[in-house]
């Protein structure tokens, strides 16, 4: 079975029908709910999911529905859940010593200092990336990080070298798996 | 207003009665009523599990179909998934 590495704007891209990419995000989701493919993605996608929901919600709505608002976000998560994906969590502390700077941070975040040094992304984004490499460590048959994200997709190469694996578009990972959209 | 009826150590007692005095409350049961009322405030995370047990339960109600064409009229708009998601990232 085919396993890749979810980006969040790719769960929100299913969600959204006039997105750019929604028809192909939406045969992604559907193939996770046929249990044909599996996804993982960071533990991260979880709040940038529950922080998009509840701004956009907010944006349309107004504040006046607070419940609902905050019933939108429980079942956006829920929704994401029933897709049965991997939430990936680089666990543990560990000790950055340079010169000076003697720090204990989170695994993750120390992955994402050294990722830095390769890649010209911003903050989250590393963090993104740390999880897919470490995903993709744990799992050798993770075999595509696909995301919707420009910066990702104008710096594939680079990218699909540090993490080992290719950089796909939601639609170019459709076409591979050569599923309808 | 309830009434409660609670037993506290001596000790407790006097610091009560020195906060009636230093923060100028009528009585000992301002006081109390004051201070646990501020605490709820300054720790909402006290209540956040009961909250989310409710928030689940009315979730649970809404099915993935009705949730997919609800979530079509709230993220329909001019900017695109990743946009927004990356509006998260540039906030952070």
């Amino acid at each position: 079975m085919k396993q890749f590495y979810m980006d969040s704007n790719v769960y929100i891209s299913g969600l959204k029908p006039d997105d750019p990419f929604h028809s192909d995000s939406k045969a992604i989701v559907r193939a996770l709910e046929r249990d044909e493919i599996r996804a993982e993605t960071s533990v991260l996608t979880i709040l940038e999911v529950a922080s998009v929901s509840g701004r956009v919600y907010a944006a349309k709505k107004g504040m006046k529905s607070e419940k609902e608002r905050k019933v939108f976000i429980v079942r956006s998560l829920r929704r994401l859940a029933g897709l049965k994906t991997k939430f990936i969590n680089i666990s543990g502390d560990t000790h950055l010593s340079i010169r000076g700077i003697e720090a204990t941070l989170p695994s993750v975040f120390n992955e994402a200092v050294l990722l830095s040094l390769r890649s010209r992304l911003k903050t989250l984004d590393l963090i993104h990336l740390a999880a897919a490499k470490h995903a993709k460590q744990v799992n050798a048959e993770l075999n595509a990080l696909v995301t919707g994200d420009k910066d990702f997709l104008s710096n594939k190469k680079e990218l699909s070298e540090i993490v080992k694996m290719p950089v796909f578009s939601p639609r170019e990972y459709v076409d591979g798996l050569g599923i309808e959209s | 207003m309830e009434v409660l009826n609670v037993k506290v150590e001596k000790e407790t007692k006097e610091k009560i009665e020195r906060l009636v005095k230093a923060r100028g409350y009528k009585n000992k049961s301002e006081a109390l009523r004051t201070m646990i009322e501020e605490h709820f405030e300054e720790h909402p995370e006290l209540f956040a599990e009961e909250e989310m047990e409710e928030l689940l339960r009315e979730a649970g109600r809404i099915s993935d179909a009705d949730f997919d064409e609800l979530a079509a009229r709230i993220f329909r708009g001019r900017k695109t998934a990743e946009e927004l998601v990356r509006e998260e990232r540039e906030r952070a």
